[in-house]
C-alpha cells in the first residue's frame, strides 16, 4: 500500500510538473506574472542618473526625476536636455505589449542556478522600422533581466537590468545598455576656416562606421505609492 | 627770444615753398607775418607747430629746440591755424574741455572765462555745427588762449569775418599783448590789419623773407609817409602844392587832403599852406604800408 | 602714460558722440530679439537632423532648441557680416580728423603724434570690445529670456552637449576671444584710415580684403595653401574653439598670438605713416 501510494504520488507530481512546465511556455502567462509584480504600484518617483558613452556623442552626466502614475502617466523632469533609451527606464510587460504585437516563446535555460525564459515580441505586420524584441525573464523573481532590440536598419541594443528589492518590489537599481549601431554619428568638426558655417551636409549620403556605445542608468531615491498628484504631470518642463 | 628760426625751409616735390627763413620774435611783440597768398605763411606756421616737417633748418621757442622738446614748448603756445575746425557734433564747452585736457587740464571756470573774452559765453552749450563762421573764428581764438600760453600763433585770424568781427579780433589781439603780456605771432595778407595791430612785422614773398623789423622803424626808413591835413579849402590847398617837388602824390577825400611826402618836408608844406591863408584844423601823419609792401614784393619778384 | 589714458578717454568720447557708432549697436538690438522671437515661435530644427541617427534608439527629453543654441549659431555672423560694424567706425577714426581738419587742433597741443595715434588705436579697441560684448550680451541674454535656457548642442568631433553653466562660461571666453579677432579687422581699417582723409576708402577697402581673404582661405586649391597662413581670417575660427571639449588652450594661444602679430603690424605701419605725415589739411 505504502509503495503504491508513493508511486502514485510521484506520477501525479510528474504530471503536475509537466503541466506546469507546459504552462510556463505560455509567453502571455509569463509576462502576466511579471506584470503582476508591478500591478500593485500605483505610482512612483525615482531619480535617474544617466551616463552616456557613445563615440562622437558626448553629453554631461544627467540626473532626471521620473514620475509615473497608473495607468500610463509618465513625466520626466530634467534641466536642459537628455536622451533616454527607449524602453530603458522601467521595462515592464506593459511597455511592450499592445494589440499590434505577437508573442512567441523562444526557449528556456539556466544560468547561475537561475531559470530564464526568453520571449520574443514581434510586430504582427512586418514594419522595417520596428525592432524585434527579445525579453529574458527571470523565472525566480519574475523580472525582465534583459531586453534585446534588433533593428534591421540601425543595429542592436541590449539592456541588462540589475534589480534591488524595495518595499517588496523588485525595482531597477542599474541598467546597462549596450548599443551596436550600424552607423555612428559622423565626426562633424566645429566651425573652422575650412568650413566656416559647419554643418553635417558633408556627411550626407556617406556611410559612417559602425559603433558600439554604452549608456548606464542608475536609479536612486525611489518613492512608491506616495500618492502623486496629477498636477505633477501637468507642470511645465524646466 | 621767444621764437627764432634758422634757415627754415620746406620743399614739396620740386618746389621750395619756404627757403632759408630766419625769423626773430621777442617777448611782448605783436609780430605780423605778411605776404601774398601762396607766399609760404601757412607753411611756415605749420612747420613751427610741427604739423609739417621742415626739409632743412631749425627753429626754437623760448630758447629751446622745438623738435626735441615739442611737448614742453607746445605747453606754452596757443595756436590757431587757418580755419578753425572743431568737432561739430560736440558743444563749444566740450571741445574746449577736451583740448584743455591735452594741455594739462582746464577748469570749467577758465572755459567760461575765455568764452566770455571772445563773447561766446551765452552759446557755451551749443553744438559747434550751429555756429556761424565768425563764431567759430572766435572760438578758435578761445582755444588758442585757453591754457594761458605765453606765445599765441594766429594764422589769418580774421579770415571771413565782417568788419565788426575784424575790429573785435583786432582789439582782442592788442588787448592780449597789452593787458595780458602775451606775445602774438600773426600771419595775414591784410595790410590794414597788420598796420593797425602789429608792433613788428616780417614780409615773406615766394617763400623768402624780404624784410623784418619794427613796423614804425621800417616805414620810417622809407619814403612812404602820408600826412592828412584837415583844412577849410582842400581844393585850393591842392592847387597851391602842385609844384612842390618833394610831394609824391596828393589825394583828396572829402575835407581831407592826403599828402604823400617825406617826413622832413612836412613843416614846410604846412607853413606854405598857412602863408597862403588856408585855415588848418588838423595835421595827421600816417604811413602807407600798402605802398611799402607792394614796392618790396615787386622788387622781390623782380629779383 | 597718463596723457595717453586721458587722450584715449577723449577719443572714446569722440567715437561715441558720432551717430555712425550706434549703427552696429542698433542693428544688433533690433535683429537679435527678432531672431529669438522667430525661433521661439517657429522652432529651430537643426538639432533634429543631427540626432536623427539616435532617434530610433533613444527618446529625447527637453529640447536643444534654446536660446544658447541660437546664440551659438549667431556667432557665425562674426566671420564676415559683423566686421562691417567694426570697419564702419575704425575706418573713420583717423580719416575723419583729416577730412574735418581737426588734426590741426589736436596736434598743436602738447601731445606727441605717437601718443595721439596710440590713444586713437586704444579707443578703437574699446569700441570693438564694446560692440562685440554687446552682441554677446544681447544674443545670450535675450536668448535665455525669449527662447529659454538649457544645454548647448555643438559640433565638435561629432556631437557635444554642454550643460548651461558650462556653456555660459565658454560663451564669455568665446566673445572675449572674438573681440580680439575683430580687433585685427579694426586694425586693418585703422591703418587704411591713416592713409586718407576720406573714410569711405578704408571702409570699402577693408571689407573687400576680408571678403577676398575669406574666399582665398576657403577655396580648396592646393596652390593657395601657401598664402593661407598670411591671411588673418585664417585664424578667425579661434572664437569657436572654446566650444570644444577639452578646450584647446594651446591652439587658442597660438591663434591669438598670430592675430596679435597682425594687429601690431597694422598698428606699426599706421604709426610710422602718421609720424611721417605732413598735416596739410
Amino acid at each position: 500500500m505504502k509503495r503504491s501510494l508513493r508511486i502514485t504520488t510521484i506520477i501525479i507530481l510528474t504530471l503536475l510538473s509537466v503541466h506546469n512546465l507546459k504552462s510556463q511556455t505560455d509567453p502571455r502567462a509569463i509576462l502576466d506574472k511579471v506584470q503582476a509584480q508591478y500591478d500593485a504600484i500605483e505610482d512612483y518617483q525615482v531619480s535617474v542618473h544617466l551616463n552616456v558613452d557613445i563615440k562622437n556623442f558626448r553629453m554631461p552626466n544627467k540626473t532626471m526625476r521620473v514620475y509615473f502614475k497608473k495607468p500610463d502617466k509618465v513625466k520626466i523632469k530634467t534641466s536642459g536636455f537628455a536622451i533616454v533609451p527607449r524602453f530603458g527606464l522601467m521595462p515592464t510587460p506593459a511597455t511592450f505589449l499592445n494589440d499590434s504585437v505577437q508573442l512567441e516563446y523562444v526557449r528556456s535555460f539556466r544560468e547561475n542556478a537561475i531559470a530564464y525564459h526568453v520571449i520574443s515580441v514581434q510586430p504582427k505586420k512586418e514594419i522595417k522600422t520596428s525592432p524585434a524584441i527579445y525579453l529574458r525573464v527571470n523565472a525566480q523573481r519574475w523580472t525582465i533581466d534583459r531586453v534585446q532590440l534588433e533593428y534591421q536598419q540601425i543595429g542592436t541594443t541590449e539592456m541588462d537590468i540589475v534589480y534591488q528589492n524595495m518595499a517588496g518590489f523588485w525595482l531597477p537599481e542599474t541598467t546597462k545598455i549596450l548599443f551596436d549601431l550600424k552607423h555612428s554619428i559622423p565626426p562633424v568638426e566645429r566651425p573652422n576656416i575650412d568650413r566656416p558655417f559647419g554643418g553635417m551636409e558633408q556627411y550626407a549620403g556617406n556611410d559612417t562606421q559602425p559603433v558600439r556605445g554604452y549608456v548606464t542608468i542608475t536609479f536612486t531615491n525611489f518613492f512608491i505609492n506616495k500618492g502623486l498628484k496629477d498636477a505633477v504631470f501637468e507642470e511645465e518642463d524646466y | 627770444m621767444i621764437l627764432r628760426t634758422v634757415n627754415l625751409s620746406k620743399r614739396f616735390g620740386q618746389r621750395w615753398a619756404v627757403t632759408d627763413l630766419n625769423l626773430a620774435v621777442e617777448p611782448g611783440q605783436i609780430f605780423g607775418f605778411l605776404g601774398p597768398n601762396g607766399a609760404g605763411k601757412s607753411t611756415t606756421i605749420r612747420m613751427l607747430l610741427a604739423l609739417i616737417k621742415p626739409s632743412r633748418g631749425s627753429y626754437e621757442f623760448f630758447g629751446q629746440d622745438a623738435h626735441r622738446n615739442s611737448a614742453r614748448v607746445l605747453r606754452k603756445i596757443g595756436a590757431l591755424v587757418e580755419k578753425p575746425d572743431f568737432y561739430l557734433y560736440l558743444s563749444a564747452a566740450r571741445n574746449l574741455q577736451m583740448l584743455g585736457e591735452l594741455s594739462g587740464g582746464v577748469s570749467r571756470q577758465r572755459i567760461a572765462e575765455v568764452l566770455e573774452i571772445v563773447k561766446l559765453r551765452d552759446r557755451i552749450g551749443d553744438k559747434v555745427k550751429n555756429y556761424s563762421h565768425g563764431m567759430r573764428q572766435r572760438l578758435g581764438i578761445a582755444q588758442a588762449i585757453l591754457n594761458d600760453p605765453e606765445l599765441i600763433i594766429l594764422d589769418e585770424p580774421t579770415t571771413g569775418l565782417d568788419p565788426v568781427g575784424i575790429k573785435e579780433i583786432r582789439e582782442l589781439i592788442v588787448s592780449l599783448a597789452r593787458d595780458f603780456g602775451k606775445t602774438i605771432f600773426l600771419s595775414s595778407h591784410l595790410l590794414h590789419e597788420v598796420e593797425q595791430t602789429c608792433t613788428h612785422m616780417g614780409i615773406i614773398d615766394n617763400g623768402r623773407l624780404v624784410v623784418q623789423g619794427a613796423v614804425h622803424d621800417l616805414l620810417k626808413a622809407t619814403d612812404f609817409f602820408v600826412t592828412e591835413i584837415i583844412l577849410d579849402d582842400p581844393e585850393r590847398a591842392r592847387a597851391i602844392l602842385t609844384d612842390e617837388t618833394r610831394i609824391d602824390k596828393i589825394t583828396l577825400a572829402e575835407n581831407v587832403l592826403k599828402v604823400h611826402a617825406p617826413d622832413e618836408a612836412r613843416p614846410e608844406i604846412i607853413a606854405r599852406l598857412v602863408q597862403n591863408g588856408l585855415k588848418i584844423s588838423a595835421v595827421i601823419p600816417r604811413t602807407s604800408l600798402e605802398d611799402y609792401y607792394l614796392a618790396l614784393v615787386q622788387h622781390s619778384d623782380g629779383q | 602714460m597718463l596723457l595717453i589714458i586721458k587722450a584715449t578717454k577723449l577719443e572714446l568720447i569722440k567715437i561715441f558722440s558720432k551717430w555712425r557708432t550706434y549703427i552696429g549697436f542698433a542693428t544688433v538690438a533690433v535683429l537679435i530679439p527678432l531672431i529669438m522671437w522667430l525661433v521661439r515661435k517657429y522652432g529651430f530644427g537643426l538639432e533634429n537632423q543631427a540626432l536623427r541617427s539616435l532617434g530610433d534608439s533613444f527618446e529625447f527629453v527637453g529640447s536643444l532648441a534654446n536660446g544658447l543654441l541660437v546664440s551659438y549659431y549667431l556667432m557665425n555672423v562674426l566671420w564676415v557680416h559683423f566686421p562691417f560694424f567694426i570697419v564702419l567706425v575704425a575706418g573713420d577714426v583717423m580719416a575723419s580728423e583729416g577730412a574735418s581738419g581737426t588734426y590741426r587742433l589736436w596736434l598743436t597741443r602738447p601731445i606727441g603724434r605717437f601718443q595721439v595715434i596710440t590713444s586713437k588705436f586704444l579707443a578703437t579697441f574699446g569700441y570693438t570690445l564694446a560692440i562685440v560684448l554687446f552682441m554677446g550680451l544681447c544674443s545670450i541674454g535675450l536668448g535665455l529670456l525669449i527662447v529659454g535656457g538649457g544645454d548647448l548642442f555643438v559640433f565638435d568631433k561629432g556631437i557635444l552637449i554642454l550643460s548651461q553653466g558650462d556653456a555660459l562660461q565658454r560663451f564669455l571666453l568665446a566673445y572675449l576671444i572674438a573681440a580680439w579677432a575683430q580687433m585685427a579687422v579694426a586694425a586693418l581699417a585703422f591703418m587704411f584710415s591713416t592713409w586718407t582723409n576720406n573714410s569711405v576708402g578704408p571702409i570699402i577697402g577693408t571689407y573687400a580684403v576680408i571678403v577676398v581673404s575669406m574666399i582665398l582661405a576657403v577655396i580648396k586649391i592646393p596652390a593657395l595653401e601657401i598664402i593661407r597662413p598670411y591671411l588673418f581670417v585664417s585664424y578667425f575660427d579661434v572664437f569657436f574653439m572654446p566650444f570644444s571639449d577639452p578646450i584647446p588652450w594651446g591652439e587658442i594661444g597660438v591663434s591669438l598670438l598670430k592675430l596679435t602679430v597682425f594687429i601690431l603690424t597694422f598698428f606699426g605701419i599706421s604709426a610710422v605713416s602718421f609720424l611721417k605725415k605732413d598735416i596739410c589739411t
